[in-house]
Formats: C-alpha cells, sequence, structure tokens
C-alpha cells in the first residue's frame, strides 16, 4: 500500500511515517503543497494524507486539482483549523475522511483503513479486533487462533461489524448489507443473529455492543 | 453596500436646481413674450388711433359729399426711425373711399358700425398689418352710416418693441439662475465643512479609539448617521472587549497544563527513572488533550458570540437527524469510558430554524460534557422530544450540577468547585450563546432517577 503523507510539520510527519511504516505501508513525506501536486500528476498512491495550511500551494487547492483530474485516490484530510465550514468545504471538494489537529494515531489508521476499503473495495488482507482476527481473503474469523465455526448469515453480520472499525452501524443499515432487499425477513431478525453471535464470543473479550436508537459496534473490551 | 457610488453632492444639487430652472425660465420667456407682444401692440394701436382721430377730424361734408384736409401732422405721429410702411384709407358713407389706399381691408362687418374704433389684423400686399378704423358719424347731414377712417402700419416697430421687453427680461433672469448656482456652491462649501472637520478628525484617531464622535459637531440632517455610525462602533467596540476577555481568560486557561507538564518533564528528565518518565508522558498526553479540547471550545466561543451571531443565517434543521449524527461522532468517545450512550429520537422530523453548524455545535458540546461527567460505565442518553415545541434532551448519570451553582455554571471559564478534570469552563457558556441566537431556553434539571444532569433546550418549531 503506497501512502503520500502531505504535511508542512516535519516533526508530525515523520512521526506519522514511522508509526504507519511497520503497519506495512510504504511512505512517502512531502512538507510543500505545490510539490505534493506535481507528485500526484506523476505517482499513483493507494491513499493521501493531506494538511489543509501548507506553504506553495493550499491543501484544499491540492485535493480540488487532484479530483479534477479525475482521480479517486482516497484522501484523508489534516487541519489545524478545527473549523466546521471548512470540514464542510473539504468534504465537498472530494476529501473522503476529515481529521481535526490533533488526533489519535489509532483514529488515524482506522479512518485511513477505512477509506482505503471504500476505494477499493478490499480490506487489509487481515483485520483484527483483540483476540478476534479476520482474513479477509480466506474469509475466515478466527478467536484466540482458533477458528470461529459461524452460519453464512452470522458471518456476514460480525464481517460488516469488524469492517466498521469501530463505527456504529444502525440496525436497518445492517439489514440491508446481510439481507437481499427483497427479502421477506423484517429488520427484527438481526436482532436473532445478533444474540448468537454474543454467544460465539462469549468470554472472549470481544463483545457486540447495542446503543438504543443508534445501533450496534463491535469492541475488544 | 450601496447600488452604485454617489456623485459628488455639488454636482447632484446643481443638477437638480440649474436643470429645473432651466425649464422654467423657458417657460417664462414664452410667456414673457406673449406679454410682451400685448404691451407692444397696445402702445402702437394706442398711437394708431390717435392718428385715425387726427385725420377723422378733418373731415367734413363738401357740397354734399365728404372731403378730408389731410394733416401731415396725423401721420408725423406714426413714424419712427424704423423702416416702417404706413398706409391710410378714407370711407365715405356711400362706400366709396374719399382718400388714401382704396384695397386697404375694412374690418370684419360683424364688428362694424357697433364701435367707435376696431382694431385688426389683415394681410396687406403680402405683409401682415395692424389697423385701426375709426367710425366717425356726420351729424345733422342726413347721412345714416359713418364715415370710416382706416389707418394701418406693417409690424417692425412693434417687433422690435416686444424683442427689447423680453431681451431684458431673460438676461435678468439668466443672471439670478447664475447668482442661485453660485449661491448654492457656497452655501455648500460651507455646509460641508464640519464633515471636512469630522473627517480630519477620525483620521487623526488612534485605532484604539473607539469612543463615539460627537453628534452636536454636525448639521442635524447628518445626526442620524453619527448616530448609526457610534452604535456600530459600540458593537465592535463590545465584540473586541469579549475578545480581549476571552484572550486573557484563555492563555491564563492554557498556561496551567503547560506549567504542570512542563514541570513534570523537567522533573523527570532530571531523576533519570524510566517508570516516572512513562508516567510524564502519559500525564502529558492527557495535558494535551485538554489543551486541544481547550483551543477547539475557544474558536466556537469567539464565533458564538453574539455580536456575531447577531447575522447568523438560518435554515429549516431537522434536530432529529441533526442530534442523531452529532450522537454519532461521540460514539468512541462514550465507549472509551464504556459509557452507554443512546439516543432518542421523535416519531416524526422535528424542524426548528436554526445554522446547522451551530446548532451541531450545541447539541456536541452537551454530549461532551456529559461524557466527561458521567461515571465510568454510566450512561449519557440524548432523546429529542417533540410537542408544543421542540426539546432536546442530553442527560448523564454522573454527579450533576447542585441548584445553586446551576446559573454559573453558564458563564465563560467558570467551573464547578471539585469538577472532574478536563472541562474547559467553555462548553456550557457556549451552549448559553447559541441558544440566545436560535431564541431557545436552557434548563438544568435533575433526572426523574434522582441524580446526574438533564440539560434540556426547548426550541420554537418551525412554522
Amino acid at each position: 500500500m503506497r501512502l503520500l503523507i502531505v504535511e508542512d510539520s516535519v516533526k508530525l510527519a515523520t512521526s506519522l511515517s514511522e508509526a504507519l511504516r511497520p503497519r506495512g505501508y510504504a511512505v512517502d513525506l512531502v512538507h510543500d503543497g505545490a510539490l505534493a501536486d506535481s507528485l500526484l500528476r506523476t505517482e499513483l498512491y493507494d491513499a493521501v494524507i493531506l494538511d489543509l495550511s501548507l506553504p506553495g500551494m493550499d491543501g484544499l487547492t491540492v485535493l480540488q486539482r487532484l479530483r479534477e483530474r479525475g482521480t479517486a485516490t482516497p484522501v484523508v484530510v489534516l487541519t489545524a483549523r478545527g473549523d466546521l465550514e471548512d470540514r464542510v468545504r473539504g468534504l465537498n471538494l472530494g476529501a473522503d475522511d476529515y481529521l481535526a489537529k490533533p488526533f489519535e494515531l489509532s483514529e488515524l489508521e482506522a479512518r485511513l483503513q477505512a477509506v482505503m476499503r471504500r476505494a477499493h473495495g478490499v480490506a487489509a488482507p487481515k483485520v483484527s479486533l483483540g483476540p478476534l482476527e479476520y482474513d479477509s481473503i480466506g474469509r475466515v474469523f478466527t478467536l484466540r487462533g482458533e477458528r470461529l465455526l459461524l452460519r453464512p448469515k452470522e458471518h456476514a453480520v460480525l464481517e460488516v461489524l469488524l469492517l466498521r472499525m469501530g463505527k456504529v452501524i444502525s440496525k436497518p443499515a445492517l439489514h440491508e448489507h446481510v439481507f437481499a432487499i427483497d427479502a421477506a425477513t423484517g429488520q427484527d431478525v438481526v436482532e436473532i443473529y445478533i444474540h448468537r453471535l454474543r454467544k460465539h464470543l462469549q468470554g472472549s473479550g470481544v463483545a457486540i455492543v447495542t446503543l438504543r436508537g443508534l445501533g450496534y459496534v463491535l469492541e475488544a473490551g | 453596500m450601496f447600488s452604485k457610488p454617489a456623485e459628488s453632492l455639488r454636482l447632484q444639487l446643481l443638477r437638480w436646481l440649474l436643470a429645473p430652472l432651466l425649464v422654467l425660465l423657458l417657460v417664462n420667456a414664452w410667456f414673457s413674450n406673449r406679454a410682451a407682444v400685448a404691451t407692444a401692440n397696445q402702445a402702437f394701436d394706442r398711437l394708431l388711433l390717435a392718428s385715425a382721430d387726427a385725420i377723422a377730424g378733418e373731415v367734413n361734408l363738401r357740397e354734399g359729399s365728404v372731403a378730408v384736409d389731410l394733416p401731415y401732422a396725423a401721420l408725423q405721429l406714426l413714424e419712427s426711425n424704423i423702416q416702417e410702411r404706413i398706409f391710410y384709407r378714407v370711407v365715405a358713407p356711400d362706400g366709396k373711399t374719399v382718400t388714401g389706399y382704396d384695397d386697404l381691408p375694412l374690418p370684419a362687418p360683424t364688428r362694424a358700425h357697433r364701435e367707435d374704433s376696431v382694431i385688426y389684423e389683415a394681410q396687406y400686399r403680402g405683409d401682415a398689418i395692424h389697423l385701426v378704423a375709426l367710425y366717425k358719424p356726420l351729424y345733422g347731414t342726413g347721412l345714416a352710416a359713418p364715415v370710416v377712417v382706416i389707418v394701418a402700419e406693417t409690424g417692425e416697430a412693434r417687433a422690435a418693441l416686444s424683442h427689447q421687453i423680453l431681451v431684458d427680461g431673460l438676461e435678468r433672469q439668466a443672471l439670478l439662475i447664475v447668482a442661485a448656482g453660485l449661491l448654492v456652491w457656497l452655501g455648500l462649501l460651507r455646509g460641508l465643512r464640519p464633515l471636512g472637520r469630522l473627517t480630519r478628525s477620525l483620521v487623526a484617531r488612534p485605532a484604539s479609539d473607539l469612543s463615539p464622535i460627537a453628534r452636536d459637531a454636525v448639521q442635524a440632517e447628518v445626526r442620524p448617521l453619527i448616530d448609526a455610525l457610534n452604535q456600530h462602533t459600540a458593537r465592535i467596540d463590545r465584540l473586541l472587549a469579549s475578545r480581549q476577555r476571552l484572550i486573557t481568560d484563555a492563555s491564563h486557561q492554557m498556561r496551567t497544563p503547560l506549567a504542570e507538564m512542563r514541570t513534570q518533564i523537567e522533573v523527570s528528565l532530571r531523576q533519570d527513572r524510566p517508570e516516572q518518565l512513562r508516567q510524564a508522558l502519559v500525564d502529558a498526553h492527557a495535558d494535551i488533550d485538554h489543551l486541544a479540547r481547550l483551543i477547539g471550545q475557544m474558536l466556537v466561543q469567539a464565533r458564538s458570540e453574539p455580536e456575531v451571531l447577531q447575522d447568523q443565517r438560518n435554515d429549516d434543521v431537522d434536530l432529529n437527524e441533526l442530534a442523531r449524527a452529532t450522537t454519532l461522532d461521540y460514539v468512541a468517545a462514550a465507549r472509551k469510558k464504556a459509557i452507554d450512550l443512546s439516543f432518542e429520537g421523535a416519531a416524526e422530523p422535528t424542524v426548528v430554524r436554526g445554522n446547522a453548524l451551530l446548532l451541531r455545535e450545541m447539541i456536541a458540546n452537551l454530549i461532551d460534557n456529559a461524557i466527561l461527567y458521567a461515571h465510568p460505565s454510566g450512561a449519557v442518553a440524548v432523546r429529542v422530544l417533540r410537542g408544543q415545541r421542540a426539546v432536546l434532551e442530553v442527560e448523564d448519570n454522573g454527579p450533576g450540577i447542585a441548584a445553586a451553582e446551576r446559573e454559573r455554571v453558564f458563564e465563560r471559564f467558570y467551573r464547578v468547585p471539585g469538577a472532574a478534570a478536563g472541562g474547559s469552563g467553555l462548553g456550557l457558556s457556549i451552549v448559553r450563546n447559541i441558544c440566545l441566537a436560535h431564541r431557545a431556553q436552557v434548563e438544568l434539571t435533575t433526572p426523574a432517577s434522582g441524580a446526574g444532569l438533564c440539560v434540556r433546550v426547548h426550541f420554537d418549531l418551525a412554522t
């Protein structure tokens, strides 16, 4: 996975690359907007981390020009401005996600994975949450190294929950993901599978949490 | 602000004054011309009549027929230095011309005999002429009809006179207009002088001087403008003062965690004990989060000052959707403290008028506070209720706020004594500002369970 980090603070950019390289990313660093723009014309990246306040060329302009060239490379925007209007502008210009400085490294990693999965349709080959691991190529769940035997619908529900990376999925959205649109089942059928999955995960430290009125989230205790 | 740049007041006034005056001058000239012609006609007609009268005096009956000895003095009356032609004709009662030009036209028969004299105009030998016909009855002669004496002249002299009357009048009026223009110019020069003085004093003012401009220095007409300017300046002054307080308070608030961090790190570096270094880093990490939160809230606070919010943009906002989306943003933060975050929307869309960005900021602040103060593994509930009004409720099961403190917590940087660390003291102040801008009321209550805090915001439903 090739990653471009465009960030004028050398210290922050270096820390980020040090954190991301061990996760298997090939990271390039640029500290200047104009340089980033010319690099993005010739090189192909799987994702870009883009700061907004840059010397040379404003980050929003870099983003705008990237999108005008028809490139769909996922972009996570970083900004110190923390302004809601900025966020709206950035998302309108085609940013895939947005993080205000300062942010948590784990948050950045999760967002990065999420935008790449959305853009390229593939998850990282191995996704894990605590003792729960998922091999997205072999489509196999393992819990503490032991293979988890799930029925197809249970598998589908757990896959959706794991790939959301700590984000909530509402009951209607989960239902839509797992069941065909014309399925004659009501949304409450989701609860049956959640109930069964909870039994599978019991005592493992991984739990499906219900947030009333919001949906479900998978978390490691 | 203005649709087009305003032009010079002097030019504007001159144009508005001179153009109508010129039109009035033209109208007046037409009337003056008529009056001048009438005056000239009257004067010259009187001369014609006098001349005819003199001729009539010499008319007598000689041997049964009318005879006249033409007095040359009578015709001399009509002489002037203008080349004019004079005609006369004396007509006997039988209609025969006694003397003079026998083709000189008679007055219209309808007017004849009814008056002593008739003044009229006619075409004669290719010229417009002015004529007077005088009827002289010859009493005691047995002649029924009078003798008619006609004297006529071409109109050059009267045209010259009326022309002169007109030109003299117009010259005077034109002078008046020029004088009026000059006076207006001078008056404006004088009238604008206070504005000039005001401009110079404003230019010389230091940037920090936001005191009101003296309204007595200018004329009554300009005072509303000065008042409006003063009001605007006062608003800026309040905004600046509020910003200044915010910066002062905030730098104070930021120095504390910075000092903590600095001291702790310095001590750890001196002592070279790995576990203490690690603890210092962990603490610094938390302090940095606190600082980041503080800075973020200061920005929001600065943008939610009542002076700034006065002209915010309003849209229809579905409180249900907005509250739900904002709650979702806080799932990660809530789960980190193992807090059970829940959302309960109204059954139907609950639309209020407002600025979605600011309302989201307000809801975010309430949820953020609730998560901060809720007990670990506690619960935070976000609800939207729709009745006569729209109600947003954010409830936590934390320590709550004592009734005595409930007013003060809305003050900027006020923190309840002994409250959990991490709060900036800005959250509720921001909430109140945004509520004010949306005509919403915020109240702090104790939840039905008896513990914790329930913040309730009442909005008017959009109509």
